[in-house]
């Protein structure tokens, strides 16, 4: 199949120079809901934004449905909706004012389909931005974004600042939405659990590299996790349990079904002793 | 012819603090200036026989309150030459700047296709916001102008040049264009409005300077007993017996002539006391380049368009950053 997103050796560093990416190399299929997952400065709002075309690689690069958004950032965003971080609405507009703005400034998009989103949660549209709550507000954000009619969704940390009944209704309307439109969601977040339902591939991103990709039920099925001293298969890492007590995450061992959320921490885990990671630091 | 509405609505709705700010601040110095100008010419109407010498006890009063008045207005009319780079500014700042510190340039950016396009339907609202302000300056600062000087007609005359009419529209261009490029550039609103005085600064220096070196080639040489004002002065200086010009800098600053030099009563210079009463060894005469009033409204034209250009150029340049850069 396709790839939809490619990133080939893709690398980024800033100013000051640090590397926030280290040779990314990554093809994520069309449809369905991918979790981009890692902790805080791990690289997943800089990787979605080379995506986006608001990040220039250093190396290496990226593309979106076959085209290279810092090339010809127009054609890119034709098949892009991205809602960012923080839902950054404009203050002094209503609900209704954005999506006007929406069709002002792209003109296929899809206001009725919007509404409809912001209806069924019983957002107000005439309400002015700043007097919606953050979960109504990250809900105007992805109605925005499925707007458009993107095939791609790109969804950087959007949970963040939720609280949990609010996240569960994003991600709510997020599964209907790609599932109804067969599009492809990229979800970053650093909260496992949030993704672990509504996701279907997994990627783990530690210190600016791809630590781990795959089905959701894959690495579900290929990982188990044991005592550390009772380890018997491949040991990826290990890692504190939640009593303190040592646990290892193994390929193919003994040990019993690992959680998503067991081994991305052992994943992550995993880079605190490597080589490339003392490099990066 | 809906979208136009919708997008002149969000616009407004966008920029609706500047916008309310700017207006009241310039129908209060339009109402002010209205008002003098009526005050002007009701005295001047009131008292029509009277000059400025008349004796004549009413005449005295009136000229008494004509001039307090002229006073006044002179204060708000020496200065509305910051006001059309204040209104352009002032809109054009927050039009890039805002969007980056708010976040919300991650939006307009995304759904968007083009950003140079979202820019120039910004701009372009903010660019019609400041013309309609800085005109209604420039018509008002022309009504109070003509009653202050009721006998002039200052349509062939340079008197409060670059203070009142068109002039004051082609600044608030290249104070939008500024703004918009400091905002662009930097990022920050109040950083980008305290570096966009700075650089509107700059470029009225250099147009305070660069304006008299464009205009000297085609300016009339006349002699200082000839100026009565209504002239647009660029340079002043002596004509030397060799027929070389000197400015009053040059002649002086170059060590051409001591520093306190003698002018006869015909005009002409000398270096001493005793050669201005015997007449030998004149230094020369002085002499003034000035553009004639008749060019009034040619000059002021350029200068708008020249203005107006720079704000056009200055737009390009905050395009061009606006496409490259990153959103926050």
């Amino acid at each position: 199949m396709t790839p939809i997103l490619e990133t080939h050796d893709l690398a980024k560093r800033y100013r000051r120079g640090v590397w926030a990416l280290t040779g990314i190399d990554l093809e994520i299929p069309a449809g369905g809901i991918t979790a981009l997952v890692g902790p805080n400065a791990a690289g997943k709002s800089t990787l979605i934004k080379t995506w986006v075309g608001f990040e220039r690689p250093t190396r290496g690069s990226v593309r979106v449905a076959g085209v290279d958004p810092w090339q010809d950032r127009a054609a890119a965003l034709d098949h892009i909706g991205y809602v960012p971080q923080s839902p950054a609405l404009y203050d002094g507009l209503s609900v209704e004012d954005h999506l006007d703005m929406a069709v002002l400034l792209r003109p296929a998009f899809d206001r009725a389909l919007a509404r409809e989103r912001l209806d069924q949660l019983g957002i107000p549209r005439k309400a002015s931005a700043r007097s919606l709550s953050g979960g109504q507000q990250a809900q105007v954000a992805l109605a925005l974004a499925l707007g458009t009619r993107a095939e791609v969704l790109l969804l950087d940390e959007p949970l963040a600042s939720l609280d949990p009944l609010a996240r569960r209704e994003f991600l709510h309307v997020l599964t209907d939405a790609v599932r109804a439109d067969g599009a492809t969601a990229l979800l970053s977040s650093h909260i496992v659990t949030d993704v672990e339902q509504a996701c279907d591939q997994l990627i783990v991103l530690g210190v600016g590299r791809v630590l781990l990709q795959s089905s959701v039920a894959e690495a579900l099925a290929n990982h188990r996790v044991a005592a550390a001293d009772e380890a018997v298969g491949n040991v990826i890492a290990t890692f504190a349990g939640p009593a303190g007590e040592r646990i290892a995450l193994e390929r193919d061992g003994d040990g019993r079904p690992a959680t998503l959320e067991e081994i991305v921490l052992g994943y992550l885990a995993s880079t605190r002793l490597s080589p490339e990671r003392e490099q990066a630091a | 012819m809906s979208g136009v509405l919708t997008w002149a609505r969000l616009s407004f709705r966008l920029q609706r603090l500047e916008i309310l700010l700017l207006g009241a601040a310039v129908l209060v110095a339009s109402g002010l200036m209205l008002w003098w100008a009526y005050e002007l010419d009701g005295i001047a109407k009131a008292y029509p026989d009277c000059d400025y010498f008349d004796p004549a006890l009413a005449c005295q009063e009136a000229g008494q309150r004509f001039s307090e008045t002229f006073s006044t207005a002179e204060i708000i009319i020496r200065n509305t030459w910051v006001a059309g780079f204040a209104v352009g500014l002032v809109l054009g700042v927050p039009l890039v700047a805002r969007e980056i510190d708010h976040g919300t340039a991650q939006l307009a950016w995304t759904i968007g296709r083009s950003r140079v396009r979202w820019l120039i339907g910004r701009v372009a609202f903010a660019a019609l916001v400041a013309i309609v302000l800085a005109a209604l300056l420039a018509v008002t600062t022309e009504v109070l102008v003509t009653t202050m000087l009721p006998d002039i007609d200052l349509s062939r005359d340079f008197n409060f040049h670059g203070n009142r009419g068109p002039l004051i529209v082609g600044r608030a261009m290249l104070g939008l264009g500024a703004g918009v490029l400091v905002g662009a550039l930097l990022g920050r609103q109040l950083p980008a409005l305290l570096l966009g005085v700075f650089v509107v600064g700059g470029l009225y220096a250099a147009s305070w300077v660069g304006f008299p070196l464009w205009y000297h080639s085609e300016a009339d040489v006349a002699s200082m007993d000839e100026y009565l004002g209504g002239p647009l002065w660029i340079e002043s200086g002596i004509e030397l017996t060799s027929g070389e010009r000197l400015t009053w800098s040059e002649l002086y600053g170059g060590g051409r002539a001591p520093l306190e030099t003698y002018q006869a009563d015909d005009g002409t210079y000398y270096a001493t006391l005793a050669d201005a009463e015997a007449e030998r060894n004149p230094l020369g005469r002085d002499y003034i380049l000035i553009i004639p009033g008749e060019r009034y409204n040619e000059i002021v034209a350029r200068e708008t368009a020249v203005f107006a250009g720079a704000g056009l150029l200055l737009i390009g340049g905050a395009a061009a950053v606006t496409r490259r850069r990153r959103p926050s």
